[in-house]
């Protein structure tokens, strides 16, 4: 049983038995619950309503089973994806409609990925819906239901100081990456992912997970026939919702996870020396350049970038490597400083 | 009393610092190929890293010798306190692996320099520069990265407790900015650890070590070094 | 590219049609550069055999003995048109593939040097091309640890699309060791060794054999990468299988690839072979047994092992860490059989392929005559500004710039550094050995043999100047397209000035190459480079005996000018800078003058009579003289305005570049001796005036300034580099 009581108070002795321990409600969402959990400072526990809404809460309903299909299908997948390198917030689920998961601190910000054009997409441009995309698309939208979650770009998320410019280019990878394997896994038996959202949260040392849920909510996902498997149905009133979601998790349920390979990835490390110390190579090459011609040259800085490719996605686990990597090999930290770019 | 001289895939010194320590009483050297790996060190008596491009100098000048894992064997050794003394690519190396601090950037001119200088010994005693104190040594430097570089609380260090052995200077042993072949910092040309027992130069010793080759001022500091290791 | 001739006739002698792999073959064998058709048959002109020559030319490097057990190896080749494209690898591969050579001859190599000629550094692409082919050099050499002890640079517009690179190594080695490069034995394995096969410089070689297109991007293609790191494993992993004698014949993969380093060694070895393709380790996957044969990626050897010694092998280049095969074995068929997966690919009789091509005729056209006239001259007004002129050409001044970036003692056995007369090795058992490499463009120009003779003897007198005796030549030939037959006239003519050369001083000829086609179309208009007959000559020292350097080194002692001096402006440094260009008859040969200089100079050197010397090149007399006094402690006062010889003037004196000539210090004590043996052999011989301590220049009628004299020579070239 879960008690909604008061915070934990301080002077109490931190050896309580487990049943007069108090769960604390932290945040209540349009569909979903997040607790904190008692027996760790780390740790969240987030529980899936049978709330469904739409239009930024506009239209709402409650219907029965929708939670725990809801809280499955987001357990399967983020596995799936652990399965596969990918860091989610999940640790393992709990009774019925409940996730246990690390705690993070979630970025205000919605990210999207695109394979087909639909829902807003295809309306801002004036599209066809089913239209695809050559390539996949990652957009932002700010989590803000008073501003009704307006798109934002890359460079006004950094501005406004939400996130910073590398904290985001991981994001979008790992975005691009959950594309990837969702898509190719949903590909096996005949499911269209046309497209999805994320969000993330930053634990406490800084690492940046996939948190949030992934379920018929916040995924369009099309049988062969073009029928939606999602929440589209109750957007458009047309169909038997919790049916639709049984009926996606039952058919992702079918596909083989092993039979999808893993892929490799780029990502670069830019090498260049620390200002104020001194640079000959580049130095050198502004006087050839001058010497040329190019009188307009004021200073030139030559680095070095390593291409490295792995074998796993991108990860907050694989940053860290790559950080290991610069300070043992790649980079002389008295003289050079790194930035890994992942484009 | 062994002396270890290491080669990794890239060194070309090593035969020629064999040979010069040959011609030295009681210097016993040994060659190890890196790959043999630390062990190979356990019996050493000192070490001996000599010039060459280990791994094509390769993302930085000794930067892949450097977390090689016979280093871990140089690192004991040095612990103990046995003499390690590394020569252009070795002085490379013993930076990269932290060793001795600092770092040897590109030559200001951003070019391979290859010419005979002339060192003045610092006045303080190291094991390396015993009975040359003060003096001034003709020995020649082959390099492209010999720019000493380290951060000003090491540099206060190094000259504040007398670690810099060498300096390049004019043929009166005067250290100027013209007798810079390369851009260090006080025209620094070597540097030895806290404790004294490993010292990095740029210049060869081992190339002015024969009457043949136009000079002996080398010899002295390879003695010293083969002396140390009989401790 | 395969002339229609040439696949006629190898239709004819196949009884067939080649297919595509085997014309591909005969392409790169019968390039110029691979089969020298159109050179070769003039080298009977050549002295190539002597009783101290070991090995002489045909294989990878000749062998000359010095005595007591130590053969000394010289190998020369060109990397011209790889560099005009892509200087630092052009540049580098040319080093490259020339230690090849010599490290296949079972030798290790212990010296280089290089030869380079551009167009006037004052245009960017020249200066662009000259920093780019010396850092190759410079990158690629001090990588694999072999010191830079030589070489020579020169400019002119000639060389404008067209520059040179030529490049020489040295190795030594004992006579039980040298490694043969034939396969002789019939079972034996081919096993390949030292870096894995892309598609790097595919046909590089009949590349070579072209002239220049305008369009130089189409030209990128066909270079090759070098690898030093690659190359540092691949001679030491040699040292050891050449220590064990486990190698019955080695080639290096040079131009041409596998296809003519297996078809030379069993045309030498009068065999034949078989080579699996699939068996070659790639570097790119899906290469065509075509790509695969005819491929030029660098670093790369093929030996010839017993099947008793494989194992053996096989475990040192494994434990060495360097990609290796077994691709093929040596038949006694006389064929060069390619197979892939065991299907035939190529089969082609090795007399057809090595050499078997049809002799291409060529014309030897008439070259314009020269007159003997200096109607041109005129006496300078200002004697010192024209020795600074001179000093400050960037046809003398300074090459420190240059040669500061070779590492020049790697290996300790650097005796005199460059930028003496001669680089100085020492060799096993205190030998000690001179290296000079000299070829005067503007002589050869103007009068091809008389002026090869003479940059031969340049090359000659150099050496004799440091106390060393020559002992063996070895030359990189640099000519025009040999189909027109005023290109091919110069190099014939070239030929028979070093033939005589190499038969008047009893000098063999133990190594060498040709490269031809060095012209290039521009806008219609042909250019062609200027002869370059490149020569180096090496000179062995008496045991013990220390090499005398150039910088004046004792002061009270007397300068003497040796030899005499006839008003040879033509063709000289002094005419270029006045006129803007050479013309008339060059300096002349002279070979009786020549010798009779030598051996008294080496006498009296070999009495210890010489305290420094020079000889009189390029520039004349005063710049000769000037340069023992720049780096001196010392200057000198000349007393006399008078030499032997017919000049008239003191300018004719000072400016003829006439041959046979030297200065050399001499003490006072020394003096009646060394007079005594100059007389013994009918030299001229003439004081010219004194060292002094201070620091002038003094030619008694004037004065040089010897700062503003340092400057010049030591900014004539730098002020366009940097």
């Amino acid at each position: 049983m879960i008690h909604i009581g008061h915070g934990r108070d301080p002077a109490r002795p931190t050896l309580v038995p487990r049943e007069e321990m108090t769960v604390r409600l932290i945040h209540e969402g349009k569909v979903k619950r997040v607790f904190s959990d008692p027996e760790s400072d780390e740790r969240l526990i987030v529980e899936f309503t049978d709330a469904i809404t739409a239009g930024d809460g506009a239209k709402r309903e409650v219907l029965k089973g929708k939670g725990e299909v809801a809280c499955e299908t987001t357990e399967f997948l983020f596995s799936y994806l652990e399965g596969k390198g990918i860091a989610t917030h999940l640790i393992r689920r709990l009774e019925g409609t409940k996730l246990l998961c690390k705690k993070v601190s979630i970025f205000p910000i919605e990210c999207v990925c695109r394979n087909v054009a639909a829902g807003s997409f295809a309306r801002r441009y004036g599209l066809e819906t089913g239209r695809p995309l050559s390539r996949p698309l990652v957009e932002f939208f700010l989590k803000d239901d008073e501003l009704h979650d307006p798109m934002i770009t890359m460079d006004a998320i950094v501005r406004l100081g939400m996130a910073t410019q590398e904290e985001l280019e991981f994001m979008r990878r790992v975005t691009l990456d959950v594309n990837y394997y969702l898509s190719e896994l949903f590909r096996q038996v005949g499911l269209r992912l046309v497209d999805f959202k994320l969000e993330f949260g930053r634990t406490e040392n800084g690492e940046i997970l996939v948190a949030d849920e992934i379920s018929g909510d916040t995924m369009r996902v099309w049988d062969e026939n073009r029928s939606s498997l999602d929440k589209d149905l109750f957007r458009e009133d047309e169909g038997d919702v919790v049916q639709a979601y049984k009926r996606l998790l039952e058919r992702i349920r079918e596909a083989n996870p092993e039979q999808v390979p893993i892929r490799e990835e780029t990502l670069l490390v830019h090498v260049m020396p620390k200002s104020g110390i001194k640079n000959p190579p580049g130095e050198v090459a502004r006087k050839a350049l001058v010497r040329l011609g190019y009188d307009e040259i004021v200073d030139v800085r030559m680095g070095k970038v390593f291409e490295i490719k792995v074998n796993t996605p991108v990860s907050p686990r694989l940053l860290a490597r790559v950080e290991e990597m610069n300070r043992r090999l790649l980079a002389n930290p008295i003289a050079e400083n790194t930035r890994v770019r992942l484009e | 009393m062994a002396i270890a001289v290491l080669r990794f895939p890239g060194t070309n010194n090593e035969q020629d610092v064999i040979r010069i320590l040959n011609s030295i009483p009681g210097a016993d050297p040994y060659l190890v190929p890196s790959r043999l790996g630390a062990s190979a060190l356990r019996e050493a008596d000192g070490v001996v890293i000599p010039g060459g491009f280990s791994y094509g100098d390769y993302i930085r000048a000794g930067a892949v010798a450097a977390v090689g894992e016979v280093i871990e064997g140089v690192k004991s050794l040095a612990e103990e306190g046995r003499p390690i003394l590394g020569i252009c690519n070795g002085f490379q190396i013993l930076t990269e692996c932290g060793l001795l601090p600092g770092v040897l950037l590109p030559n200001n001119s951003a070019r391979f320099v290859c010419k005979w200088v002339y060192l003045r010994v610092s006045e303080e005693p190291t094991m390396f520069t015993d009975g040359l104190e003060n003096a001034v040594l003709r020995i020649p430097i082959a390099h492209a990265e010999g720019n000493y570089y380290c951060s000003p609380e090491n540099r206060s260090m190094l000259h504040a407790h007398s670690r810099i052995p060498f300096r390049y200077c004019d043929e009166e042993g005067n250290v100027t900015p013209e007798s810079n072949p390369n851009g260090s910092i006080d025209n620094i040309a070597a540097v030895v650890n806290e404790e004294g027992n490993v010292m990095g130069m740029m210049p060869h010793p081992e190339r002015a070590a024969r009457a043949a080759l136009g000079s002996t001022d080398g010899l002295p500091i390879l003695e010293n070094f083969v002396r140390g290791t009989k401790c | 590219m395969l002339t229609q001739e040439e696949i006629a006739h190898a239709t004819k002698v196949l009884g067939r049609e080649p297919n595509e792999t085997e014309l591909a073959m005969l392409d790169v064998l019968w390039s110029e550069h691979c089969s020298y058709k159109s050179s070769k048959r003039w080298f009977h002109l050549f002295k190539t055999r002597g009783e101290r020559v070991y090995l002489g030319i045909g294989e990878g490097a000749g062998l000359v003995d010095i005595g007591d057990g130590v053969l000394v190896g010289v190998a020369m080749e060109s990397h011209n048109h790889p560099s005009q494209v892509d200087p630092y690898n052009g540049a580098a591969t040319g080093v490259g593939g020339i230690i090849r050579d010599v490290i296949s001859q079972g030798c290790k190599a212990v010296g280089l040097m290089n030869c380079l000629r551009f167009g006037h550094p004052s245009k960017p692409r020249n200066a662009y091309l000259l920093e780019n082919v010396v850092r190759g050099i410079s990158d690629y050499g001090n990588s694999v640890g072999i010191p830079m002890v030589g070489g020579e640079l020169e400019f002119d517009d000639s060389y404008d699309g067209n520059c040179l690179v030529n490049v020489v190594c040295i190795g030594v080695v004992r006579p039980e060791k040298v490694v043969r490069s034939s396969a002789r034995t019939p079972g034996h394995y081919l096993v390949m060794f030292g870096a894995t096969t892309g598609r790097d410089g595919i046909a590089g070689v009949s590349f070579a054999s072209e002239t220049f297109s305008d369009e130089e991007e189409e030209n990128r293609g066909a270079v090759q990468i070098g690898d030093p790191l690659a190359k540092k494993v691949v001679i030491d992993t040699l040292a050891q299988l050449v220590e064990e004698n486990l190698l019955d014949g080695l080639q290096d993969f040079g131009g041409g690839g596998l296809t003519s380093c297996a078809g030379e060694m069993a045309a030498n070895g009068g065999t034949g072979v078989v080579v699996e393709v699939e068996k070659v380790p790639l570097r790119e996957p899906g290469m065509t047994a075509t790509e695969i044969v005819i491929s030029e990626s660098q670093e790369r050897m093929l030996a010839v092992v017993a099947p008793e010694k494989l194992e053996r092998v096989l475990e040192i280049l494994g434990e060495n860490d360097t990609p290796h095969a077994v691709i093929g074995k040596v038949t006694d068929d006389g064929y060069y059989t390619v197979l892939e997966n065991g299907e035939d690919r190529a089969q082609l009789p090795i007399s057809l392929l090595v050499g078997g091509f049809p002799v291409p005729e060529r014309e030897e056209g008439s070259l314009p005559p020269r007159s003997h006239g200096i109607s041109w001259y005129e006496e300078p007004e200002d004697y010192a500004s024209a020795i600074i002129e001179l000093l400050g050409s960037v046809n003398i001044a300074s090459r420190s710039w240059v040669y500061s970036q070779y590492d020049q003692h790697v290996q300790a056995n650097t005796v005199v550094d460059i930028g003496d007369n001669a680089g100085v090795l020492e060799f096993p058992l205190n030998k000690r050995l001179a290296f000079t490499s000299d070829c005067n463009s503007f002589w050869t120009l103007l009068d091809p043999q008389q002026g090869t003779a003479n940059s031969a003897a340049e090359a000659l007198r150099n050496l004799v100047a440091t106390g060393a005796r020559p002992i063996l030549i070895a030359d990189c030939l640099n000519f025009g397209n040999p189909e027109r037959p005023d290109s091919y006239a110069q190099f014939v003519e070239a030929v028979r000035g070093l033939g005589r050369f190499s038969h008047d001083f009893d000098l063999p000829i133990v190594g060498g190459n040709v490269s031809l086609y060095n012209e290039s179309e521009v806008e219609g208009v042909v250019h062609r480079i200027n002869p370059t007959p490149q020569i180096m000559i090496a000179g062995i020292y008496e045991l013990g005996y220390s090499p005398i350097r150039r910088n004046l080194c004792t002061p009270w002692a007397n300068i003497f000018l040796v030899g005499e001096t006839l008003p040879e402006l033509n063709g000289t440094e002094y005419q270029r800078l006045k006129l803007g260009e050479v013309r008339g008859f060059p300096p002349a040969y002279r070979p009786d003058a020549e010798k009779r200089a030598m051996t008294a100079m080496l006498e009296a050197h070999k009495a210890g009579l010489i305290r420094s010397c020079n000889n009189i090149g390029r520039g004349g007399l005063a710049v000769a003289l000037m340069k023992m006094a720049l780096y001196s402690k010392y200057g000198f006062k000349l007393n006399t305005e008078t030499v032997p010889g017919t000049t008239e003037t003191l300018g004719q004196a000072l400016f003829s570049e006439t041959s046979a000539r030297y200065l050399a210090e001499v003490t006072e004590t020394n003096q009646p001796q060394f007079l005594e043996i100059m007389a013994m052999y009918g030299v001229p011989v003439c004081e010219l005036g004194l060292t002094v301590a201070d620091r002038v220049a003094d030619f008694g009628k004037f004065r040089v300034s010897l700062e503003k004299a340092v400057e010049a020579f030591e900014t004539g070239l730098t002020k366009y580099l940097e």
